[in-house]
């Protein structure tokens, strides 16, 4: 029907049209009625309730108000979305079409993120692409505001990005198409909608004539320069400012984000620990959205570990032939991130069960390199070179051993090589030359044979290399028994690893790695402050360690020569210390630290075991507890079969009783500990930096022999020489500098006294390193101990040096009763020299320079942007000569004031000099 | 009101236009004029929008030009993106260089595959667009990219010849000369609005087309009327479907940046200059010189263009397939990327010529009226 209508309406349509064009002499008003005859026809208002009118407006200004923007921003989502499905259905508008564009920006942007996500590892950068969008975004809309828009509210009076809501509901800007502005929205109602109050802020005289218009026009001209100059600014400005807001709020947020993963560590461990240990398992709610996301994980996740080793052992692989290949392909895909040297450990074992040491899977490729071998062996012989024995015949000779092509046997190496000379001899025997030769000249060759045999033909020489093996059906039921133990270990470990790098790893968010940035920075922060040095001095100072320990020297003599400088640089670093120690050990845990890194006793064996480190309670204990006890439950698990698996076991729970050190279990643990060491031994050293200068500094000015602790014997020259170099040494040098500084085997003396003044202890009962007495008040007993203690430690790893002194027959310093075995390795002395407060710096400069740099750079850009548009603004919306204005009218007027006034003086000066004249005149009269 | 420029104000520029004005005077009045969809064309189009919105619009409007419209608003749009890329470019990279050696040169390879990331946004943005727009013109008849010349007539300038004076009574009068400035063109669309589609400047053979291969029907009475509300349909579809995939195919281009084994493109043909260069030796002539050189630029473009290549297969197939050793989400995401650039595509062109078609036969569909004949019996 509705075709009908609308052929009928054009029909219509056009009759109208041809009468209109035909009929020039009929009056239209014979065929429409129109109203214009009955306006002319009254004299008064026409009335108006019967006419059809158009409705009353509805479009109107968008007003601010925080609130309403917040509601009206939803809208507009809301309306995006409806605007990409109207365009899809074919019922979009120009002003949706124009939103789809937004919508597919957002769309983009946040694919992007997501898949940026997946090329980060830690947490932080994945959730900064996110808030790079968001930045972006936030940018994209701040700038105008902030560089365009506002300024020039400020200074014209009016907001050139008004904003209004058409009659159809859509959300506009007023001054987007110069050319159509809807000026009837500026009521009056409000201030910011007046067109009178504008042209007041404007300056546009009161009294010109259609001021409004004016108004309008300079209101018109105002936006269309602020528009061009947002478009021509905005390249700029956008990306720096996100570039700048992304940086800011990623300082505010790692912390935060820091903080989240140590607690999600601390939960996750203790639910671990008395899952394991006290074997109470927690409910857990399966139904939370973060269980149905792994449900789905696990539907699209490889197959797992028992399952892998199931399929390996199945029917498909039984009694065939495997390669090196498979296996190895095997035990990567189960072994990932197992820990050091369980791969191969798997690797031997496997293989071991799979085939005896000295037995060799022989088919027909084995065949072939076999023969080749024999040929290369026989190269040039007779045998060859006269055609008695063909490669051909040798291969026969093989393949008559091993029957038909396509199977194989497994051989013993020795049975192999009897049996192809034994070939050969029989070949040879019934070879027509041979047997036409007499019977001297055949044991002349038999007997040459057997010489080749024993000389060239070992086992050794003549074998190819196997690299294959055969699923025998006691094989796969070995392999197949231990799926599910391996499987539960690698579960439990990778879970505990994962739990442990929240807190441990070396991803930038992890609260160890957290803490070394805030401690390079803070070091740095105290040693070169923004004020105190520039940017141009800090540049030369970089990898130049020299020049960083020069320029250290300086300032750490300025800062101890202060009392309050000095305990707020101790302090500071003191809080990092013991800030770290209780993220890492727990709560109130901080003590247990130095029994966690001295250890008790040997083990029976006269070996160290990972119980060393173990100190009750602290969250490292609970971590090394579940280690070894994920690893015993490994070795339990494998039952009788342990002789199999021997390596394996080895790898990861060490055998009973020696060579603990090499398990997995240990070798985590350890990894843990040497962390936490590393960090807080870099503490101390700067802690002990800052007492020497400090003590340094005081024994200077007041001569008091205390400060040199309990070296008496030091004579006061030796002391200042000494301190000296103690000072430079604390700062930079490393123990092997030591040795070669002073050229200790030539003065063994000095060195010693070198020891006593700088890693000094003090006598009585308590034997530890000697601290000042404010550093150690600022410190806090707890933190002084450590301090005292790793001094002391250091003291015999300098002066006891196995590597440098043993040879020389001398050791400078008394040990005392034990040697520590902690020092005994390198990387255990390297540990506990700790970072040299010089690299450390060296790397705190080279951040904190580049860091500034770029922020110099682009804060810098941005704020030459800022300043350029707004110093525009004083160049726009001049007024032309045409324009009246205000200043001119108040002058004018009070330019016809004072004419005005001094017309009145006159004429009262006037009136006064007649009224004296009237006055002498009538004095005169008299 | 009238902007009023005074002797003093009138530019050079202003001169150029009077002299070529009063030769337009003599020509006749111009008509927009549609021109043919071809890649020459489009990049002219491309092209003088982008540079008068980077040379003519923006000084245009910066003086409050009363001539400056929504069409140059819109075409100055272009600044940002291009001054912006750079400025991106230059935030990942420029700071770079001040850095300590280490230092920047982790940061500059971190920076090139950002710099990588917005060119091939940008690339993958443009490129990705015929993908849409070309099968639904081969199958619909629209091609929403149709670029035409439009004419604009401004505002005629208005010239003081004296400088202002007030006279005895204060007014500020002026004698005027108003001039008329020279036609504006604007490279436009001819179906960037689905309100005001410019039917007025199509054949009336276009609608034959549009009715045909919508199957309306061929030799109709009133195609345009017909064919109106599909050409509409198609306009609001296409256009969805061009926006959104585009922006998700940006999307890919800089998901491809950041895969694969850039760093060694970089490291062999960007930042090594003088790779597999022959020197040249003071002793050879001018002529063997110059042919050194060409074929070291040869050499080196053919071995930089191999590389890429090399370089693009490693890195695409990484996106799909997920970085080696990639397990779920990770190992998919690439390839969810890809298939939704692809999917909102297909979809799209889909959505567009099947409700295109599916009008076309629900109009035919409705047999009260044939409207192949003229006349009909009830």
């Amino acid at each position: 029907m509705a075709t009908v209508n609308k052929i009928q309406n054009q029909t219509a349509f056009t009759q109208r049209a041809n009468i209109d064009q035909n009929s020039n002499n009929v009056a239209m008003e014979h065929l429409i009625p129109l109203p214009r005859r009955h306006y002319r026809n009254h004299n008064t208002i026409p009335n108006s309730v019967n006419m059809i009118k158009p409705e009353p407006g509805q479009g109107h200004l968008i007003r601010g108000g925080f609130f309403r923007s917040i509601g009206r921003f939803f809208k507009n989502r809301v309306y995006d979305v409806k605007s990409v499905y109207n365009g899809y259905t074919g019922k979009a508008n120009d002003h949706q079409l124009g939103r789809t564009n937004d919508v597919g920006l957002v769309l983009g942007g946040t694919g992007i993120a997501a898949f940026l996500t997946t090329r980060r590892v830690a947490t932080m950068p994945k959730h900064m692409e996110f808030i790079g969008l968001a930045s972006f975004l936030t940018s994209m809309a701040l700038w105008p505001k902030i560089g365009i828009f506002g300024p020039a509210r400020l200074v014209h009076g009016f907001d050139a990005d008004k904003r209004y809501i058409d009659d159809q509901g859509r959300n506009k800007s007023v001054f987007q198409d110069p050319n159509y502005v809807p000026f009837d929205l500026y009521t009056g109602r409000k201030k910011s909608e007046n067109l009178s109050a504008i042209g007041d802020y404007m300056g546009i005289a009161k009294d010109a004539k259609n001021r409004d218009d004016i108004t309008k026009d300079q209101m018109r001209k105002i936006a269309n320069q602020n528009h061009t100059l947002w478009m021509l600014t905005s390249g700029f400005a956008v990306p720096t400012l996100t570039a700048l807001l992304c940086n800011g709020f990623e300082r505010v947020y790692e912390p935060f984000i820091v903080g989240q993963k140590a607690k999600k560590h601390d939960k996750e461990l203790n639910e671990m620990y008395s899952e394991i240990v006290n074997g109470i398992t927690s409910q857990k709610n399966t139904h939370s959205p973060k269980s149905v996301m792994k449900k789905l994980q696990r539907a699209i996740k490889t197959k797992s570990v028992s399952e892998k080793i199931a399929e390996f052992t199945s029917v498909k692989n039984l009694n065939k032939v495997l390669s090196e290949s498979d296996l190895s392909k095997l035990v990567n895909e189960i072994t990932t991130d197992a820990g050091h040297g369980v791969s191969e450990a798997l690797a031997e074992d496997l293989s071991a069960i799979l085939i005896k040491a000295d037995e060799i899977v022989v088919d027909s490729k084995y065949t072939e390199d076999l023969a080749k071998n024999i040929e290369s062996k026989f190269q040039g012989h007779k045998l060859l070179k006269n055609g008695i024995l063909t490669l051909d015949e040798i291969k026969t000779i093989l393949l008559e051993q091993n029957g038909t092509k396509d199977s194989y046997s497994v051989l013993n190496k020795n049975d192999i090589t009897d049996k192809i000379l034994n070939g050969i001899k029989s070949k040879l025997a019934s070879s027509s030359e041979i047997k036409a030769a007499g019977s001297m000249t055949r044991e002349a060759v038999l007997a040459r044979v057997q010489d080749l045999a024993t000389t060239k033909f070992t086992t050794e020489n003549i074998l190819p290399k196997s690299t294959k093996f055969v699923m025998t059906e006691e094989a796969a039921n070995t392999i197949n028994s231990i799926g599910a133990t391996l499987e539960t270990y690698l579960t439990r470990f990778k879970k505990l690893k994962d739990i442990n790098a929240l807190k441990m790893g070396d991803l930038a968010d992890s609260q160890n790695a957290f803490y070394w940035g805030k401690l390079e920075k803070a070091f740095t922060n105290i040693i070169y402050p923004h004020n105190v040095i520039t940017s141009k001095n800090l540049k030369t100072l970089i990898d130049n360690p020299k020049a960083i320990e020069a320029e250290t020297i300086k300032r750490l003599e300025s800062i101890v020569r202060n009392d309050g400088d000095y305990k707020k640089v101790l302090s500071e670093i003191n809080n990092l210390k013991m800030g770290y120690l209780k993220a890492m050990l727990g709560d109130g845990m901080e003590e247990q630290y130095t029994s966690l890194v001295k250890g008790s006793s040997p083990n029976g064996n006269g070996c160290w075991t990972q119980r060393n480190y173990r100190t009750n309670g602290t969250q490292i204990d609970k971590f090394i507890e579940l280690q070894t006890r994920i690893a015993s439950d490994f070795r339990a698990g494998i039952g009788n079969k342990s002789g199999l698996f021997r390596n394996l076991i080895n790898a990861i729970a060490g055998p009973d009783g020696w060579n603990y050190s090499t398990s997995v279990a240990h070798l985590e643990t350890m990894e843990n500990v040497s962390k936490v060491e590393n960090f807080v031994t870099a503490c101390d050293r700067i802690i002990h930096t800052l007492d020497l200068y400090r003590r340094t500094y005081l024994f200077e000015t007041t001569g008091d022999e205390r400060y040199l602790g309990d070296t008496g014997f030091i004579n006061k020259q030796w002391a200042s020489k000494l301190f000296k170099e103690g000072k430079a040494n604390t700062l930079s040098a490393h123990s092997t500098d030591f040795f070669a500084k002073f050229g200790a085997l030539n003065k063994p003396e000095k060195f010693q006294n070198y020891l006593k003044l700088i890693y000094n202890r003090t006598s009585g009962t308590d034997s530890l390193g000697f601290l000042d007495s404010l550093t150690s008040e600022t410190l806090g007993p707890t933190s002084s101990r450590i301090t005292r203690e790793w001094i002391d430690k250091l003291r015999r790893l300098v002066g006891n040096d196995n590597k440098n002194w043993q040879y020389a027959g001398f050791w400078v310093d008394d040990l005392g009763d034990y040697a520590n075995e902690m020092l005994q390795t390198p990387e255990a002395r390297y540990r506990a020299q700790g970072k040299s407060p010089v690299e450390l710096l060296n790397q705190g400069i080279k951040k904190s320079y580049n860091s500034n740099k770029w922020l110099r750079m682009f804060g810098g850009l941005f704020i030459g942007v800022f300043s350029l548009s707004i110093l525009s603004q004083f160049f726009f919306g001049k007024k032309d000569s045409t324009i009246p204005l205000e200043k001119d009218r108040i002058a004018r007027i009070k330019k016809e004031e004072r004419a005005e006034r001094r017309q009145n003086k006159i004429a009262q000066k006037e009136a006064e000099a007649k009224a004296k004249q009237i006055e002498m005149e009538a004095a005169n009269a008299n | 009101m009238i902007p009023k420029v005074t002797n003093e104000m009138v530019s050079r520029g202003a001169k150029r236009q009077e002299v070529s004005k009063s030769n337009k005077q003599k020509e006749e009045h111009e008509e927009p004029k549609v021109l043919t969809s071809s890649i020459n064309n489009r990049m002219l189009a491309g092209f003088h929008r982008t540079s008068n919105a980077f040379l003519e619009y923006p000084a245009k409007g910066l003086k409050g030009d009363i001539n400056s419209n929504f069409y140059e608003f819109l075409a100055m749009g272009r600044v940002p993106y291009l001054i912006g890329s750079g400025t991106f470019i230059g935030v990942f990279n420029a700071a770079s260089k001040f850095f300590d050696s280490r230092g920047a040169q982790k940061s500059k390879k971190i920076g090139l595959k950002l710099a990588a990331g917005v060119i091939f946004y940008a690339l993958a943005k443009t490129l990705s667009k015929d993908l849409v727009t070309r099968p639904v013109a081969w199958a619909t008849g629209v091609d929403i990219e149709q670029p035409y010349l439009n004419v604009i007539y401004p505002f005629p300038k208005v010239i003081l010849t004296e400088p202002p004076k007030p006279n005895e009574a204060g007014e500020k009068g002026q004698k005027r000369i108003i001039q008329d400035l020279a036609p504006q063109y604007q490279y436009q669309k001819l179906w960037e609005s689905v309100e005001f589609p410019r039917i007025d400047l199509v054949e009336p053979e276009f609608f034959d087309k549009v009715a045909r291969k919508n199957g309306l029907g061929e030799n109709l009475n009133n195609a345009e009327g017909e064919a109106k509300p599909i050409l509409k349909n198609v306009i609001s579809t296409a256009t969805t479907a061009q926006r959104i995939s585009s922006f998700l195919w940006a999307a890919c281009g800089v998901a491809l940046a950041a895969c694969g084994d850039w760093d060694q493109y970089y490291d062999t043909y960007i930042s090594n200059t003088k790779l597999g260069k022959t020197p040249i030796n003071k002793d050879m002539t001018w002529k063997e010189k110059l042919g050194v050189k060409i074929s070291n630029g040869y050499n080196k473009t053919k071995n930089a263009t191999l590389a890429l290549k090399d370089a693009f297969a490693s890195s695409a197939k990484e996106l799909y397939n997920g970085a080696p050793g990639s397990k779920g989400f990770k190992k998919h995401a690439g390839k969810g990327l890809i298939f939704a650039a692809l999917g909102s595509t297909v979809f799209g062109v889909a959505n567009t010529i099947i409700r295109a078609r599916s009008m076309g036969k629900n109009l035919c569909d409705e047999k009260v009226i044939d409207k192949n004949q003229d006349s009909m019996v009830v």
